[in-house]
């Protein structure tokens, strides 16, 4: 059969009463459970996971997904309200999707989130039907050498995000990443930073770190802010659908977040936080006007959304095909399914092509029960910030503090948030931006491990960056990119001043 | 009046006596010192899933990772021994920490008292099926031969693997090149590839490559041939004295009552006895006990510590 009629044969497995019924049980889990600042998918998924003992394995594998992707579509809610990121990804929808809730667009930054999210999701499930077995080829041609040259790409988009002083933002590059050295040295096993504590030996969670820097911080501003001016948004229908310009502006966003959101997402250990980074900074970088990103432009949440929505279907494939999980949410499942007796890798899906397709069917529904469930709901979630702000700020710290628990069942981790939310605040008196530190810490280690690793691989030799075609390519293109953004402004600034000395008095 | 005293001595008695008889009467907490989905936390919530069934009491699952097990075994230590907690324990976090940690805010054999072994988790020398490496001394030649050449995929030099690793390079003479690997998925993944041609990880991480013909078994590192893979050798039949697994115990903090010990040991060894729990658990490539006694457990913990304190000082591996 045809990989669309195995599809839509997936599909309508899907919809049947007992399959519907727990894809929409893990969306709505999901959903709800995302929207809980800090509480992410993992801590989600693995209270659910005995409860799937007792399931069929499909029906267990189509709730655990639901719950998996229901959180990425409720992780962007507390971020464009609250400021409040759960994980790296939702980081970068902060920096407009917060601006624009100040603005009085929450609902329109929300309802753009909901559909570009279900644009990307669409996306990578359709490259995902018709690519899986050459994507997961491609996949495994990815060594050392070429994850530090996408990682390299990576970080120097994240150049791109700095709004204001690039000087500060790369400074904030270089503190992220010495805040990620914390923990073990991978090469000698030897642990660095730690200062004789045991509870920094795994270094620092990226959850406390996040949620200090970003919504902490902005805990500890509305303290110092004075208050007389300050009226709560108004929240008018009118306001929560966007206007034909706001759609159209975050379409291509969307389908090219999308896209490179797939790409990326099928390559094992990539993960969403450097593709949505990515699409925000390829956004920025095409942008007619890029002074607008982090003032409130809604391609800054209409692609990364749609990229990450995309990475989350697109990391089952390498999940599925090489059994082989992407991140710790994937390994979560793998567990699931290893519990089940099922053995993913290449045989998988020709082993169990019924459960793929119903697998791969649900993925499609569930996304679209996100779609219909969240809209009506982004009334109501717009509505939080109308709460007064004595009360929805204690409320806020109350569940930063039981979010950042729940990540590692660790009291220290809330210590380190608060500790981090002063910080994030002196950062933002100053002008220091957080997202490139944030970038910083989440690639600066994944970075040195390939670097190290490729070296040794190469016994020392450095052209093996170069000589392997795709990371070469990779890197040539990043150098390139790199050039441009360094010596552009220059060779403007030189037309300029020689276009400026011609004229005569 | 004496008679009330008598009836209430009666029944103090009594109280005492159903309450070890009836534990456990709430929901008993099993920590996992690693996060969900990690190899000890699959195994642990397959037993825990059992015991529920087994005693008709809720046991939940409590993962508390971080600091190399020491969070999670720290909170047991400190935790009352009421046997209301109980620590689904990692050889890394009974014998191996201490060898290698130095100022390890807990002690294992002072601060727990063991259950039960509950399985062994065999660790496995596998090769890229077109390296050329069926064997270890194809390993060894291919190394000897053009010294320097082989690397091996390890997930850092001083957990289990590359402790392995150490003892193939110091009891064989031979200086592999250690590839440390954060991910052990990636280390896979570049092992079937061919990225490495050798990667060192526990059998049940392989097995699944193995079955499907992409990843070739080369050698267990335990001191038999494991029940799974009868055909596999182990790497001390080329290189004697090499035994190093990996395995799960149930532990209790130390003063738990030893009725409540040996409750759990003779549920325990029911469960792991279940053919279907057997099944469940070769397939995910960990070897069930199921035989020993409390007594018999804690023999396995001490020989254990002598077998660390071998290896680490042959090795020359100090505590940091």
């Amino acid at each position: 059969m045809d990989t669309l009629g195995l599809m839509l044969g997936g599909v309508q497995n899907a919809l049947a009463p007992e399959f519907f019924l727990l894809c929409l049980v893990g969306v709505v889990v999901g959903m709800l459970v995302g929207v809980l600042p800090g509480i992410g998918a993992i801590a989600a998924i693995s209270l659910a996971l005995p409860i799937t003992f007792h399931l069929d394995p499909t029906g267990a594998l189509v709730m655990l997904a639901g719950i998996f992707y229901g959180t990425q579509y409720g992780g962007s809610t507390a971020s464009i309200l609250l400021n409040l990121p759960g994980t790296a990804t939702a980081a970068v929808t902060c920096l407009d999707g917060y601006p624009m809730a100040r603005k009085g667009k929450a609902g329109v930054a929300l309802f753009i989130t909901t559909i570009t999210s279900f644009i990307g999701a669409t996306v990578a499930i359709l490259v995902m039907v018709a690519f899986m077995p050459v994507l997961a080829r491609v996949a495994l041609n990815f060594g050392a050498a070429e994850y530090f040259a996408v990682m390299f790409m990576g970080l120097i988009a994240a150049s791109a995000l700095t709004v204001g002083s690039p000087i500060k933002g790369l400074a904030m590059v270089v503190v992220g990443i010495a805040l990620g050295l914390v923990g073990v040295d991978i090469n000698s096993g030897q642990f660095r930073l730690i200062f004789g504590s045991y509870n920094l030996m795994d270094g620092i969670s990226l959850v406390a770190l996040a949620m200090g820097l970003f919504g902490v911080s902005e805990v500890f501003a509305s303290m110092t802010r004075n208050l007389d001016g300050y009226t709560t948004p108004k929240v008018r229908l009118r306001d929560l659908i966007p206007s034909r310009d706001e759609f159209r502006a975050s379409l291509m966003p969307a389908i090219r977040g999308a896209i490179s959101g797939t790409l990326l997402g099928a390559l094992p250990g990539v993960g969403a936080s450097v593709t949505s980074f990515f699409a925000y900074a390829v956004e920025q970088k095409i942008a007619r006007d890029p002074s607008r990103f982090g003032q409130g432009a809604i391609e800054g949440i209409a692609a990364p959304e749609a990229a990450n929505n995309a990475t989350t279907q697109a990391s089952f494939i390498p999940t599925l095909s090489l059994g082989i999980p992407g991140d710790a949410v994937m390994a979560i499942m793998l567990g699931a399914m290893m519990i089940h007796g099922i053995t993913p890798g290449p045989r998988f899906i020709t082993d169990h092509d019924v459960m793929f397709w119903t697998l791969v069917g649900s993925f499609w529904v569930g996304n679209f029960l996100l779609l219909i469930l969240n809209i009506p709901l982004v009334g109501i979630w717009v509505r939080i910030l109308s709460v007064p702000r004595h009360i929805l700020y204690p409320a806020v710290l109350f569940f930063v503090c039981v979010g950042v628990y729940s990540t590692r069942n660790n009291v220290f981790d809330i210590y380190l948030t608060l500790f981090f939310g002063f910080v994030g605040y002196l950062m933002a008196m100053r002008k220091y931006p957080p997202a490139p530190l944030l970038l910083g810490f989440v690639l600066g280690p994944m970075m040195e491990e390939n670097l190290t690793r490729a070296l040794v691989l190469s016994r020392g030799d450095p052209t093996v960056f170069f000589t392997r075609p795709i990371s070469g390519t990779i890197l040539s293109i990043t150098l390139v990119v790199l050039a441009i953004t360094l010596f552009g402004p220059l060779w403007r600034k030189h037309k300029a001043r020689r276009a400026g000395s011609t004229p005569g008095p | 009046m004496k008679n009330t005293t008598a009836l209430a001595a009666i029944l103090l008695t009594a109280t005492t006596g159903v309450a070890l008889a009836e534990w456990p009467e709430r929901p008993v907490t099993v920590v996992v010192s690693q996060g969900a989905g990690a190899s000890p936390d699959i195994m642990a919530r397959l037993v825990a899933d059992q015991l529920t069934e087994a005693y008709g009491s809720p046991f939940i699952v409590d993962n508390r990772p971080g600091g190399a097990n020491v969070v999670g075994s720290l909170s047991v230590a400190n935790a009352d021994p009421d046997g209301y907690t109980i620590f689904f324990a990692t050889s890394a976090a009974l014998v191996t920490n201490p060898y290698l940690m130095a100022n390890l805010p807990y002690d294992p054999l002072t601060d727990f008292d063991p259950a039960v072994l509950v399985a062994m988790s065999n660790i496995m020398v596998t090769a890229n099926p077109d390296s050329g490496i069926e064997t270890i001394e194809d390993l060894l030649e291919a190394e000897r031969a053009n010294p320097g050449s082989i690397s091996l995929g390890v997930d850092s030099p001083r957990n289990l693997s590359g402790i392995i690793a150490r003892s193939i390079n110091h009891v064989g003479e031979v200086d592999l090149t250690l590839v440390s690997y954060n991910s052990i998925p990636q280390m896979v993944q570049d092992t079937v590839s061919g990225e490495i041609p050798v990667s060192i990880q526990s059998a049940s991480v392989a097995t699944p490559f193995i079955a499907e013909g992409s990843l070739h078994p080369v050698a267990v590192a335990s001191a038999q041939r494991t029940k799974a893979h009868p055909d596999v050798p182990t790497i001390a039949e080329t290189l004697p004295g090499i035994d190093l697994t990996g395995w799960f115990m149930f532990v209790a903090p130390a003063g738990t009552d030893p009725e409540i010990l040996a409750s759990l040991n003779a549920t325990v060894n029911e469960i792991l006895a279940k053919p279907e729990v057997e099944e469940l658990a070769s397939s995910l490539g960990y070897e069930l006990v199921g035989d020993l006694d409390v007594a018999g457990s804690l023999g396995h913990l001490e020989a254990q510590f002598e077998n660390w304190a071998t290896i680490t000082s042959n090795l020359g591996i100090q505590p940091e």
